[in-house]
């Protein structure tokens, strides 16, 4: 029986068939929902090219600027929700890590130093959100809803009471940034797709993406695999504070301006795209196309809502459904098996 | 394969080994006033399987923690043919002791594949730390193929947790033997099981005794025991009460000495 | 008094009642939210003295101010802690309690409903909020938390539709007028810095004492949220529990809504964003010694948590310290106080 020649042992063993695939993919219901709502706002617009503009060009850029903004963030939240936690704290890390860098930056700071403070504020945060939610053992949720608001109050107190920070960048690294390239595409769009597949060879090439999956899905089989599972946490935490702050930048430069705002929601939002996309809440399921579809249906239908002049309240409502819907749907998905 | 066959070659193998590969001698723990063992002894020796059998109490799940490395005694000494070995930690258990301990319900993460749950915590990875995944993916259906050939895996990228019970022990045992330790601690390993899942389990285990791995089976299951064990080992209120071979007892006097004390 | 229970009792029960008064004390669940709040205030009185009159806590102002703002604070407390209680959260109660006085509002003015069936209205209206949260987090199986927030969306979604001005075509706080007799039910001025609400929430805090100790549904609360599965052994049945505490919580929600709304004559459709009492009402009831998995907590401990936020908020503001550095210290304060329960918790199992 060893001495089966290998390609008899490729031979048996295949692939899953694509069809089983697409089944069994946690992102497979977001993506129908996506699928089926291009289609029909294509139809509608081709339909209607005078009253709802969803295929011009101005707002596919418009979309395409947005989705990044929430995107991004939710990247991060996700990897970290695969692993088994929650960060809240992310909503504030978006607001206070690029300020951190606009205030050095304005105060003669070159701006690579600036950066590295912004991504050092990130770092110490979630070390922080790791550190007490792992050594206390507390639920994620609640120590980073508090981190929430400890980081969100704590940057403009420390820098002043300052409400917003106008900042003048080099125009090379707004170009690099968010330059808006054929009309349609901007650069921050390209910087989410990267920053997916960065996310995605983390999570399916890099052995910290196996003990990410292994932490959050069982974190006791995961201990006795030898996987260590604090450290696992620890780095999913520090992450997904970096990816937050990568999108604050990237506001800043599109804005040239940081907020300390503290009404986005950003982080009640990036929860809303992980859970639409398929991400378990209670961790060890999930893949990085959901994050990227989920924050696409989310924009979309912010769009449509917009295009078709209707109510704003409509929003508020359908992220509401829609993480309830999503969670729902993610049980229903998994229980089939 | 003939069964009756290779259980006597490895009773005989068994019998010639002289040093146990574990040994652990004289293991005594308190837990407050209440002493769940009393200076007990313990031996594997090279491809035989142990049961490690025992009422409710009698100090069972305690030996298991200990030889695990989850709980440490208050005395006693631990020997890997015949030198002394250290194994205070899980680490030191697996590595030093050479033992593997296959819990039946946190064996393998369930939402993972066949594959992640093979390599978890055992990436082999560039230096980088990217994982290879081409070589995993071999791997792991070398590990199928070579251990295991249970019906119904198809493939590696399978869930663990669309697997029946029986098969998720096998992958569990599968790469506890494929990371080369020397003796499979397997705690209840066919309790949750349907009878035809448990008697392939059971067949898994004399055909790893066969090949040179050992096994301690603890189980309640007293049937179970005796259809594949070479040895027996009985404690009862934390204190060995017999140690025999396959051949010198019967089932109905293991249900006595079990009854009994 | 220890003799002459020692006299009474003999036997098994003797150490009971041989305990000082002091280990009693220690034991009491609610002990260090009363030493903390009482000593916060101790440290107040200092501050005012050592600032000579400056510092202006102790005015009947400020207090009849404080009086007036920990009631609406507490009686929201006392429904989240109850539903805490029973191991679940509710994240959605700024948008319940917002969304209530509208609509109470909205009956009473626009569609010139009578007062009694507006004001019924508005509770109810909490209540079936409340039941929509119990209903996706028992029966569809969602942590309660993420529920809520979705309801949290959606009750603002609600607001700005109910709160929307068809001149203007955005959302407006709306006028809340009760006839006087109501007004002075609710929230009129008795003596000095007492006023009504606090007879409120006095009733409220009872009503949950009795439910939480005197009443089969308190300990089938304490059940649920301390083991669930344990609970449903013993025929407990866990998702009606948790039913009425979520039910309950929405409906002190809303009763707070309309009392604020009464109090200040209008309702604000941007306080279910800004007021943070979700915050306020979680900081409350976990520094008041609720168990933040549930099966732990007293109705004091929820009251005197509330009372201590809204003391350190009121505080803030005489310090005329910034506003933001409020919600700070709620997410300091939960951490903390999170991490003090659960080590006390460990030291009390252990």
């Amino acid at each position: 029986m060893t001495e089966t020649a290998k390609p008899d042992i490729q031979a048996r063993y295949r692939q899953i068939s694509l069809v089983d695939r697409i089944r069994t993919h946690p992102a497979g219901p977001v993506a129908v929902v996506f699928v089926v709502m291009l289609v029909l706002c294509t139809l509608y617009a081709l339909a209607n090219p005078t009253s709802f503009y969803f295929l011009t060009k101005g707002n596919t850029s418009l979309v395409l600027r947005a989705i990044p903004n929430f995107g991004i963030v939710a990247l991060g939240v996700g990897l970290l929700m695969i692993a088994g936690e929650f960060d809240l704290s992310v909503g504030s890390v978006y607001v206070a890590a690029p300020f951190g860098m606009a205030f050095a930056y304005a105060n003669g700071v070159p701006l690579a130093w600036a950066i590295l403070f912004a991504y050092s504020i990130a770092i110490c945060v979630g070390l922080v959100n790791a550190f007490l939610t792992l050594k206390f053992n507390i639920p994620s949720f609640i120590v980073t809803l508090g981190m929430l608001f400890i980081v969100r109050t704590s940057a403009p107190y420390l820098a002043g009471h300052t409400r917003s920070l106008v900042i003048k960048l080099p125009p090379d690294f707004k170009a690099a940034l968010t330059k808006n390239l054929w009309g349609f595409m901007p650069a921050q769009f390209l910087w989410f797709i990267g920053l997916a597949i960065v996310a995605y060879l983390i999570l399916n090439r890099h052995f910290l993406g196996n003990h990410f999956y292994a932490a959050g899905g069982d974190k006791r089989a995961a201990r006795f695999a030898g996987i260590n599972v604090a450290w696992t946490k620890t780095i999913a935490f520090v992450l997904c504070a970096m990816f937050a702050t990568t999108s604050g930048i990237l506001q800043v430069a599109r804005s040239s301006k940081a907020e300390t705002n503290p009404q986005l929601f950003i982080e009640l939002f990036a929860v809303a795209v992980c859970v639409m996309g398929g991400l378990s809440l209670f961790g060890g399921r999930g893949a990085v196309i959901g994050i990227v579809l989920g924050a696409a249906v989310l924009q979309l239908i912010q769009d449509v809502i917009i295009l078709a002049r209707l109510p704003g309240f409509y929003l508020d409502m359908f992220v509401g459904i829609a993480i309830v819907l999503g969670v729902v749907m993610n049980a229903a998905v998994q229980k089939r098996y | 394969m003939n069964d009756s066959q290779l259980s006597v070659d490895a009773s005989a193998r068994a019998s010639t080994a002289e040093i146990p590969i574990f040994e652990a001698r004289r293991i005594s723990k308190s837990y407050g006033h209440v002493e769940a063992l009393i200076d007990t002894n313990f031996e594997v020796r090279r491809g035989e399987v142990v049961g490690l059998l025992g009422d409710n109490g009698a100090g069972k799940s305690t030996l298991i923690k200990i030889l695990s490395g989850v709980v440490q005694p208050d005395s006693g000494e631990f020997f890997r043919e015949g030198r002394s070995v250290d194994i205070s930690t899980r680490k030191k258990s697996e590595e030093d002791g050479g033992i593997q301990t296959i819990y039946q319900d946190i064996a393998l993460v369930k939402s993972m594949s066949i594959m992640r749950n093979i390599f978890a915590g055992r990436e082999p990875t560039n230096a980088l730390g990217f994982m290879r995944v081409k070589e995993m993916r071999s791997t792991a259906m070398e590990i199928l193929d070579e251990y295991v050939r249970i019906a119904g895996i198809t493939s590696p990228n399978i869930l663990v947790e669309e697997l029946s019970g029986g098969q998720a022990q096998a992958v569990a045992i599968a790469r506890a033997v494929h990371f080369k330790r020397d003796i499979l601690l397997l705690d209840e390993p066919t309790s949750a099981l349907s009878v035809r899942e448990t008697e392939k389990v059971l067949n898994i285990m004399r055909e790893l005794a066969d090949a040179g791995v050992s096994c301690v089976f603890v189980t309640h299951n007293l049937y179970h025991a005796f259809r594949v064990c070479d040895r027996f080992s009985i404690l009862a209120h934390g204190q060995n009460v017999r140690d025999c071979k396959k051949s010198e007892t019967s089932l109905n006097e293991l249900t006595d000495i079990i009854m009994t004390h | 008094m220890s003799e002459t229970g020692a006299n009474f009792l003999p036997g098994r029960y003797k150490h009971e009642h041989d305990d000082t008064v002091l280990q009693r004390l220690k034991r009491y669940p609610a002990i260090n939210i009363v030493v903390i709040y009482g000593l916060f205030l101790v440290g107040l009185a200092i501050w005012t003295i050592a600032s000579r009159g400056e510092f202006a806590f102790f005015t009947s102002l400020n207090l009849s101010v404080l009086a007036q703002q920990i009631p609406i604070t507490a009686i929201v407390a006392v429904g989240v802690g109850l539903l805490m209680v029973s191991g679940e959260f509710d994240i959605s109660v700024a948008a319940t309690f917002t969304f209530a006085a509208f609509i109470a509002a909205t009956l009473l003015h626009e569609m010139g409903w009578p007062l009694a069936v507006a004001f019924t209205a508005g509770i109810l209206c909490g209540t079936i909020i409340g039941a929509i949260n119990a209903w996706i987090t028992c029966w569809l199986g969602i942590p309660s938390f993420i529920a809520t927030i979705g309801m949290m969306f959606f009750g603002r979604g609600l607001v700005r539709w109910i709160s929307i001005n068809p001149a203007t075509n955005l959302p407006d706080s709306a006028k809340f007028f009760p006839n006087e007799g109501f007004k002075a039910a609710l929230t009129g001025q008795l003596a000095g810095p007492v006023f009504a609400q606090l007879i409120w929430l006095i009733a409220v805090a009872y009503a949950g004492h009795l439910i939480l100790n005197r009443h089969r549904l308190g300990n089938h609360m304490f059940s649920a949220g301390g083991n669930a599965e344990a609970a449903r052994g013993v025929g407990v049945r866990v998702r009606r529990v948790k039913l009425l505490a979520f039910m309950i919580c929405g409906a002190t929600a809303a009763f707070s809504g309309i009392l604020q709304a009464t109090r200040i004559s209008e309702i604000e459709p941007s306080y279910v964003v800004i007021s943070g009492l979700e915050l306020k009402a979680i900081a409350a009831v976990v520094v008041g010694g609720v168990a933040l998995a549930g099966g732990r907590g007293t109705i004091l401990g929820m009251v005197l948590g509330a009372a201590l936020i809204d003391t350190v908020d009121n505080v803030l503001v005489l310090a005329s310290a910034p506003e933001i550095l409020f919600k700070g210290f709620l997410g300091a304060i939960i951490i903390l106080a999170v991490i003090v329960n659960s080590v006390l918790g460990r030291r009390q199992e252990s």
